[in-house]
């Protein structure tokens, strides 16, 4: 099968991979590029552990052809935090409340909150659920993250910093 | 037993950037193609080898069809608009209220960045919940393919699962919904397991309303046959009726008629017999979202 | 009642991990990655059960990839879980099978440079079975003339024949079961069951494996036991356990999905050793659910009372579906036993328990490891007696419930030991108070479509396995405490941390004890070449068990300490104390009422400089008890009365933990058992399909399904208390909790749901399927 070079653009760097067409983004950011944030959990996009950003979008990278994202800003996991040694107003809240257990979920729980308090700095408890349903955490039962993201609203440091 | 991993099957991936590369490719002969949008169907059927395409063909990087216009009192819906854009777009306008419910219900929030209306009504899954609503609202498709364009109405669209109306070298241009005029009002309704599931059961309203007069009444049901359908016996039996009350006998009878029109099977998410009893149940509470929102006094 | 004023136990602190994962950073063994590495990919069996005939591995090889098959591997006969002693251990399987028993069981493996090679390898393979009938009903599998799983296996080193597809079997007795029938006004006896639920753990099992060149290896797996997982892989592939070395790595959930050495390690250490390279080897989500899953109830459950309400006899048979192998039948029907000898005191009792082999995914231990199933029958009895007896159910419990100073079965018959500790009326008592029991109502009285209605379920769980002689069961654990000569320290354990803290109250365990800050204590990396033994963390053992030895260890280091202190102060050891610098965490030596002082970093560092040694102390430490942590539930619940929906609308969870280490952490392990009991309750089990042998929901998640957030009830409708007790025998009066979090849900539910419509519901999961078939037959209307 062919190969190919492409460049991603992933947390603000420029990666050039060899790709096939049918590979999947999950795989090359965790296996080729070795960002191993970015979570298989399900394979069939159920279960939100595999979610990056894309344009400043939560997708799922497991269900996304790594060369559809060609040109497009990538973010994952290891793309939130400002830098080193320092956390985003939301990992920092899910640090303080607790809100990581098994950690396999967190990514994934971490950028869809970072979408939502830029989108709605100031979300109910409603949307706030809302916008983790697609996120899977079978550890917590999700209090602790509610909070975690609700405390992170509350700081309103969150909106400011686009990842 | 198949590796939700990876994709095992080999295709050439083309992503062209105008619809007349697009139609280009489409027309190459011997062509085994399979239209892409957002993937999040079509890919998990791939992990799971239920389709094995030699070539996908992307419209994700077509900007023709990407946009919402709305002119003379048509919304138009290029194909490859994503959901989250559709979502928004319909929240605006109280009429189509029940759009923006489907819409806003499919997936999760990651598939609403990746997902496009025209995906999800391409998909024929009789579980897609923008079909209802659209359904109800008389929508029409623009198919084109190389050789110009042709109207047709969504429920001759979708012939069953998986199976659609279009041609080998046609594509979805846009989704077009007649506006309803003032009086209208309408509402959507899922039944799942748990967020972020694919519907037991979905329904989808939309009444025109005159004072305390229901002057019409369309219905659709989802996932209770191979495909979402158009229901009109709600229509006959309330057409013209004066709705004393929205809990009335006339409207459980409403819904009676609901429950008999569909065809529900077993499966992993529910049973025949229980989507045919709260089809009725379904029916019941959209009528009184959308009889309150035709009032124009509620969002 | 703290019999001691701490300064770290108790506190919320961050999370060790916390930053790691909240950056990514942290490596789940599933994102280990080697140079060299292969991929490993395991074929498995399309059907239920089959005789594998032969396996055509040419084409695989043609491309290069490594095959490993049933001939190849080698053919010990072991068990997966090796918790129990080898003579209560039933053993049925090998690395690779000649057999097949379920749909999804491993056939044979390949490996290759990458998983789209290796998957192109596997689809070359071909594999010629001779089909055998398959079998998926506990019931019919026991019938005479069902076809036989298994001719015999093996239970320690004999043979033991294998009769109606009984895996095993145990009957408990005590007292005089008639007489205590027959002192019984009421007798009331019902069935219950359980669904065959998935762990659903985040993260899938996998392991990566290196072939070290002196012919030993080393495991990065998936494991709640880096011992146990090391001593079967050195008993299977005839390596000196010396030249076996088991990492411990980050686990993305676990709820006992991996107490067990699961099967794909063996696999993918067969494939290294083949290759001669490190190889990679992850379940899909597909594979992971046909591995493993709860154990499945059919529980049969009837008391004697007196009008009173006093118990004068109980008796429960159970029908335990196995699966396709005997993971741990026999100590479950023990511990099941127990469970129910332990919830409320029986004058006369007769537990009998049957294990069954179906062709079906092996179940295992999840969460509870019967006591879910067990309480959720024995709760909703006794809201039922309550009923028939016009007594409030609380009142009832409060009569009956095992209690302090009274007799506790942790692990079975032969683990038991007397309670010391016991917040269960404190927790009924407050928690009825904040749930508005007495506002609950009767359902009788109860109107409109949507119904509300409460429950209370009670429960507990063991703290570890631990009792004064040796049992059926293994338990104890190792740790190594040194103290750095900046004043920090370092522990070390084979211990794992599971998500919920585990590993942190360990640090406070040493911390408090060193009187250091827990931010100096560290969490050493663990291996099993640097470890002392720790048995599994299960049981709800790790505070318990693990923090004993922990703090066992400290003690010793401490006492070093003190004595380089000592020497250097010029005063007598046992006059010193320590305590941390409130503004920098270290510790400071003193002699009270003296400016006697030397800091814990500056004795350790002159101590290094004088040549005197580190301060350092192991301790292997067998707890002689194992005390039970109750929990209790109060659970609100909503009912459309139309549609058969149940919502969870407010909850009240409590727990008897004793020392509590990290109230949110501790809080949040009673949330999250919460949400798993309700879904036990309402949502979740796995059905077959008798035709193919494969679950209907084929595996993954787009039809298994588990709550998200929008099931829970909101943030502040979910309450979580802590009884205020502490355990004479725990690290600073601590006792367990993990699995004491679900084992009260489903029956508060059941409880709850008929409190709201008056029908009682005794099959779970309550789907709204069945919820309005009931409705129906009740008379209710849509």
């Amino acid at each position: 099968m062919k190969k190919e070079l492409i460049t991603l653009t992933i947390n603000r760097e420029q990666y050039d991979v060899v790709v096939e067409d049918n590979e999947l983004l999950s795989n090359v950011i965790h296996d080729t590029i070795g960002m191993t944030g970015t979570k298989y959990g399900c394979g069939t996009g159920e279960c939100g552990a595999c979610t990056v950003l894309v344009n400043g979008e939560p997708v799922l990278a497991c269900i996304t052809l790594a060369k559809a994202v060609q040109g497009a800003e990538i973010v994952t996991i290891e793309g939130v935090a400002p830098e080193p040694g320092k956390l985003d107003p939301i990992q920092e809240a899910f640090v303080e409340q607790a809100a990581i257990q098994c950690g396999f979920c967190t990514p994934g729980m971490i950028l869809v909150a970072k979408d939502l308090l830029i989108r709605n700095p100031k979300p109910t408890e409603d949307e706030i659920r809302d916008a983790i349903r697609g996120n899977i955490c079978r550890c917590t039962g999700y209090t602790s993250i509610v909070k975690a993201i609700q405390d992170a609203a509350d700081s309103g440091l969150c909106c400011r910093s686009k990842p | 037993m198949h590796n939700s991993r990876i994709i095992t099957n080999e295709f050439d991936f083309c992503q062209p950037a105008t619809l007349t590369e697009l139609f280009g490719l489409l027309n190459e002969p011997g062509g085994d193609d399979r239209l892409i949008a957002g993937g999040t169907d079509i890919l998990v059927m791939m992990k799971e080898g239920r389709h094995c395409p030699k070539r996908l063909v992307s419209t994700m990087k077509i900007d023709e069809l990407d946009f919402i216009e709305i002119k003379d009192g048509v919304m138009r819906i290029g194909a490859a608009t994503k959901l989250k854009k559709v979502a928004a777009a319909c929240r605006e306008i109280k009429s189509i209220l029940a759009l923006h419910e489907g819409v806003s219900s499919i997936g999760k929030l990651q598939i609403l960045n990746m997902a496009t209306i025209a995906g999800n009504i391409c998909t024929a899954s009789p579980a897609a919940d923008s079909v209802p609503p659209l359904l109800t609202l008389g929508t029409t498709l623009t198919l084109k393919s190389g050789d110009g364009e042709r109207q047709v109405a969504l429920e001759d669209f979708i012939l069953g699962p998986g199976k659609t109306a279009i041609g080998r070298d046609e594509i979805v241009y846009s989704v077009n919904i007649p506006l309803p005029a003032e009086g209208v009002g309408s509402s959507f309704r899922k039944m799942e397991r748990v967020g972020a599931d694919i519907a037991k059961i979905n329904i989808a309203i939309s009444i025109k309303r005159n004072g305390d007069v229901c002057e019409s009444c369309k219905v659709a049901v989802g996932s209770c046959a191979p495909t979402a359908l158009l229901i009109d016996e709600p229509g006959g039996i309330l057409s013209g009726q004066l709705i004393s009350d929205p809990e009335s006998d006339l409207i459980r009878r409403a819904g009676v008629a609901v429950s008999e029109a569909i065809r529900p099977i077993d499966d992993i998410r529910s049973t025949a017999e229980y989507r045919r009893k709260v089809a009725k149940v379904l029916f019941m509470d959209v009528f009184q979202v959308a009889w309150d929102r035709a009032k124009g006094d509620a969002s | 009642m703290s019999e001691k004023k701490f300064f770290s136990v108790g506190r919320d602190t961050q999370k060790k991990d916390g930053y790691a994962k909240a950056t990514g950073a942290e490596i789940f063994s599933s994102d280990v990655i080697l140079p060299g590495m292969l991929y490993g990919r395991v074929l498995r069996s399309p059907h239920p059960h089959a005789r594998i005939v032969s396996v055509d591995t040419s084409g695989a090889e043609a491309m290069g990839a490594v095959c490993i098959t049933y001939d190849e591997v080698p053919k010990t006969v072991y068990n997966e879980r090796q918790v129990s002693i080898p003579e209560k251990t039933y053993r049925d399987r090998t690395v690779l099978p000649d057999i097949v028993r379920h749909v999804g069981e491993g056939v044979m493996a390949v490996a290759a440079p990458t998983e789209s090679l290796a998957e192109k390898a596997l689809a070359a393979v071909k594999v010629e079975y001779e089909l055998l009938p398959g079998l998926f009903d506990p019931e019919e599998a026991l019938k005479e003339g069902a076809p036989a799983l298994y001719p015999e296996v093996m239970l320690g080193d004999a043979v033991l024949p294998i009769k109606n597809n009984i895996a095993c079997q145990r009957i408990i007795e005590e007292g005089d079961l008639a007489e205590g029938f027959a002192k019984a006004d009421l007798i009331v006896e019902e069935s219950f069951a359980t669904g065959r639920v998935y762990h659903g753990q985040m993260e899938t099992k996998g392991v990566v494996c290196k072939p070290e060149a002196d012919g030993g290896i080393t495991v990065w797996p998936t494991t709640q036991s880096i011992h146990n997982t090391r001593q079967l892989l050195g008993r299977i592939f005839s390596i000196p356990l010396s030249k076996v070395n088991v990492h411990r790595v980050t686990i993305g959930g676990a709820f006992g999905s991996s107490i067990q050495m699961n099967t794909p390690i063996a696999i993918c250490v067969a494939l290294a050793r083949k290759a001669g390279k490190p190889v990679k080897l992850v379940l899909t989500r597909e594979e992971d659910m046909y591995n493993h899953c709860k154990y499945p109830s059919r529980i049969k459950l009837k008391y004697g009372v007196t009008r009173d309400g006093m118990i004068t006899a109980g008796q429960l048979e159970t029908l335990v579906d196995a699966g396709a192998h005997n993971i741990q039948v026999y100590p479950l029907l023990g511990c099941m036993a127990g469970w129910f000898v332990s919830l409320y005191r029986m004058p006369a009792l007769r537990f009998a328990g049957t294990g069954v082999y179906t062709n079906k995914t092996p179940a295992c231990a999840m969460q509870g490891y019967g006591n879910p199933q067990v309480t959720f029958a024995v709760e909703s009895l006794m809201d039922i007696i309550a009923e028939k007896l016009g007594m409030d159910p609380i009142e009832l419990r409060m009569k009956n419930y095992v209690g302090m100073g009274q007799t506790f079965w942790g692990q079975g018959p032969t683990v038991r030991s007397i309670i010391r500790s016991c917040g269960v009326e404190e927790m009924l008592v407050k928690g009825r108070e904040m749930i508005g029991w007495n506002e609950r109502g009767r359902p009788e009285d109860k109107t409109g479509r949507y119904r509300r209605g409460i429950g209370v379920g009670r429960g507990f769980h063991t703290s570890g396995t631990g009792a004064p002689q040796p049992g059926e069961v293994i338990d104890y654990s190792t740790a190594m405490v040194k103290i750095n000569e900046d004043g920090s320290a370092d522990v070390s354990t084979a211990l794992m941390c599971h998500g919920g803290g585990t590993l942190d109250a360990i640090a406070k365990i040493v911390g408090e004890e060193l009187g250091i800050a827990v931010e100096l204590v560290g969490v050493s990396p663990s291996d099993t070449a640097t470890t002392g033994y720790d048995v599994c963390t299960h049981a709800t053992r790790g505070i318990y068990c693990g923090g004993a030895a922990a703090l066992r260890a400290a003690t010793t280091a401490r006492k070093s300490i003190l004595e380089i202190a000592a020497k250097l102060l010029d005063v007598n050891p046992e006059a010193l104390m320590i305590a941390p610098d409130p503004e920098s965490g270290h510790g400071l030596i003193y002699l009270e009422g003296t400016d006697k002082r030397i800091t814990v970093g500056e004795a350790a560092k002159t101590a290094q400089l004088k040549g005197w040694g580190t301060a350092i102390g192991v301790a292997s430490h067998r707890q002689t008890n194992c005390p039970p942590c109750f929990v209790t539930n109060f659970i609100e619940v909503e009912v459309d009365t139309w549609t058969g929906e149940i919502r969870t609308t407010r909850a009240v969870a409590a727990v008897d933990a004793g020392t509590v280490m990290n109230p949110k952490l501790t809080a949040g392990q009673l949330e999250g058992g919460l949400c798993r009991g309700i879904a036990l309750a309402l949502l979740e089990d796995t059905d077959y399909d008798p035709e193919t042998g494969r679950m209907t929901c084929n595996g993954g998640f787009t039809d298994y399904k588990m709550y998200t957030a929008k099931e829970m009830p909101m943030v502040d409708d979910l309450q979580v208390f802590f009884a205020n007790t502490y355990e004479p025998s725990g690290p600073f009066g601590a006792k367990g909790v993990g699995e004491a979090a679900n084992n009260a849900t489903a029956g508060a539910v059941a409880n709850a749901v008929q409190n709201a419509i008056g029908i009682r519901i005794n099959d779970a999961p309550m789907t709204p399927e069945k919820v309005l078939k009931r409705l129906e037959e009740a008379g209710f209307n849509n």
